[in-house]
């Protein structure tokens, strides 16, 4: 396996932060429990979630996804 | 109350400000940015906002965000689970829009704001809806909203009244007449969420042959309006970069693919799904008219840019008036949303607006042009205000191609006298000229006319105003001939009533070209190039016209030439 580029390493400040807001909104929503339990989840294992790229020659496909 | 409205991260980010009910700044980032779409956060528009009006970050006291992400993940995360691994890259992407996103709102905020400020989370289609009816003349209306999809719904039927908004109901994903278009619009080859006009444009070129193949793949009650997708042709429910199945492929052939050629298989296509588009719309608008016994409509979603539909709705569903809100897509939301917050949090009657102005944008002094036109070094002419009018309308008479910068920059995708390209109607080769070197796109594409509002029925078979573009009339027989670059292959044009209260220069101007050619249309595109947001700066606009066949550029007081 390669190293990961210095880009892809989670920011673990990032990652806290994430974490908190995620489980803050886990917290306070008021949908279904498994999208609770989902939110829950992904604040755990947030620092594998990478963040999307907004470039331009992304957007031909970015708008596929609705 | 200041409130702040801001939608993206999907399409057309914007931001815009309300300050005691009343928009007073707004615009899309693209503008600033310069990438067509941009989706990303709009710290540019909201900074704009915040200077034009000179309102300082601690004076907002709420800013009204377009939809809820957590609503929306769930309805993706939902959607998706019946297919199992197939979907997993698009569970992905939604969950990192949600995390590094979606999530996000507030904080984003508060970094351009520089402060923490309340956040209202405001439905998609309540927004849309919001949208429409706060900004329309009606008193109460019937509130139709269609587009792709916002949380759940994809179509809402709202009731607004003084008091508020009302639900009725709504159609919900994946069932989505914005989707079967959007598919389509794949599915001939071109950009999803920007090729959408260009299947309404190629639909006149064809004729309606594979009504029975596009049939399959959408059905409507007209009992009650709705609409069912056949989800055996479509695959946005689970994939994250294709929109149909080979289902799809099997029932009309192979896709185009965006590098070949146009046939007439492809405009038959086009022409039967425009023609289904239609027919749920106007579906969908009787059994609104029914349901709630009025006889206004307000329309918006992105399904409402589709002027073909909206005239054939106006035509045909029962109202005696529709308003169309002029940024129909998600960039209007964001007004939809400050406009819905504000009234909730203030509880006082709402009154209809006089006439919604899509002049929302930046404006420039003399001084900042002089100076732009100085730093380009450009060639240019200063002249008195109606020397400029003269001068404009007998550069028209000569066939020139006019670019016209002036005012404040509109809200949405239309360009109504403030950023445009304008040329004269009567020649019959100007169309080719304008789509070959100067917008530089497809050569089926039609032209807008903008034509007096006293002397629009004189041309089109349209009845009241159409100050936003958003119907699109057939040109009286007798007028085709006079005004050959505005007309469609189909007789057609999409038609701009221009009142000289609203925009009195660019009424002035088409008039001066009404007294020297006896015509009051003038020819009124976007003024950009293929592939880029409409100008939004001196800067911008010298690049445009530097960078086309546009023949002089008017901007303020000064006439622009090139060297010949």
């Amino acid at each position: 396996l390669s190293e990961p580029s210095e880009s892809h390493v989670p920011d673990p400040k990032t990652t806290r932060a994430d974490r908190e807001r995620l489980l803050q909104i886990a917290d306070e929503m008021r949908g279904p429990a498994w999208l609770r339990q989902v939110l829950v989840t992904i604040a755990e294992e947030g620092s594998q979630i990478q963040p999307l790229n907004d470039d331009r020659s992304d957007l031909p496909e970015f708008i596929y996804r609705h | 109350m200041r409130i702040l409205g801001i939608s993206c991260y999907y399409h057309d980010s914007a931001a815009i400000l309300v300050v005691d009910g009343e928009v007073v700044a707004g615009a899309e980032e693209e503008r600033f940015t310069r990438r067509k779409h941009d989706s990303t956060f709009p710290k540019n528009a909201i900074r704009f906002c915040l200077d034009y009006t000179k309102t300082a970050p601690a004076a907002i006291d709420l800013v009204a965000f377009y939809e809820k992400p957590v609503k929306k993940l769930e309805r993706a995360l939902a959607a998706a689970r019946p297919h199992g691994a197939a979907a997993d890259a698009l569970v992905d992407w939604h969950l990192a829009d949600f995390v590094h996103r979606g999530s996000r709102i507030a904080e984003d905020i508060a970094t351009v704001l520089g402060r923490t400020v309340p956040v209202e989370f405001c439905e998609h289609h309540l927004s849309h809806a919001a949208s429409a009816f706060y900004c329309s003349p009606f008193e109460g209306a019937a509130i139709l909203t269609v587009d792709g999809v916002g949380e759940w719904a994809t179509t809402g039927l709202y009731i607004g009244s003084p008091s508020g908004i009302e639900q009725l109901k709504e159609i919900r994903y994946p069932h989505s007449l914005g989707l079967f278009y959007a598919t389509i619009t794949s599915y001939l080859g071109f950009e999803v969420n920007e090729g959408e006009y260009k299947v309404m444009g190629l639909a006149s070129y064809g004729c309606p042959t594979f009504d029975r193949e596009i049939g399959q793949l959408l059905t409507t009650s007209s009992a009650d309006g709705s609409f069912r997708n056949d989800l055996e042709f479509f695959s946005y429910m689970f994939h994250d970069r294709k929109m149909f199945t080979n289902r799809l492929v099997e029932l009309l052939g192979p896709a185009r693919k965006a590098s070949e050629p146009i046939t007439e298989r492809h405009m038959n296509i086009a022409a039967s799904a425009q023609r289904l588009c239609e027919a749920a719309l106007i579906n969908l608008a009787r059994a609104a008219r029914r349901e709630t016994g009025i006889d206004c409509l307000c329309l918006a979603g992105g399904v409402a840019h589709n002027v073909v539909a909206n005239s054939r709705v106006l035509a045909e569903a029962g109202f005696a008036e529709i308003f169309v809100q002029p940024a129909s897509g998600d960039s209007g939301s964001a007004i939809g949303a400050a406009l819905y917050s504000c009234q909730m949090r203030t509880g006082s009657p709402r009154k209809p607006a006089l006439a919604y102005d899509t002049r929302l944008g930046p404006a420039f002094s003399d001084e900042a042009i002089v100076t732009a036109l100085d730093e380009f070094g450009a060639q240019y002419e200063r002249l008195e205000p109606d020397e400029l009018i003269a001068e404009t309308a007998r550069l028209l008479m000569a066939n020139f191609v006019i670019g016209w910068f002036q005012d404040r920059m509109e809200f949405g995708p239309r360009a109504l006298g403030c950023r445009s390209i304008l040329a004269s109607p009567c020649s019959a080769g100007m169309k080719d000229i304008l789509n070959a070197r100067v917008k530089r796109r497809e050569e089926f594409r039609p032209f807008a006319p903008a034509v007096l509002e006293e002397h629009a029925a004189d041309y089109f078979d349209h009845p009241g105003k159409s100050p936003y573009m958003l119907f699109c009339p057939k040109v009286r027989p007798e007028k085709a001939a006079v005004i050959p670059a505005v007309t469609h292959i189909d007789g057609t044009a999409r038609i701009q009533t221009v009142a000289k209260e609203i925009t009195p220069r660019f009424y002035a101007l088409i008039d001066e070209f009404r007294r020297l050619s006896g015509v009051p249309v003038v020819v009124n595109t976007s003024f950009n190039l293929r592939g880029e947001p409409i100008v939004c700066t001196p800067q911008d606009a010298l690049k445009c016209f530097y960078g086309t066949d546009v023949d002089f550029l008017v901007i303020g007081n000064c006439v622009v030439s090139k060297p010949f």
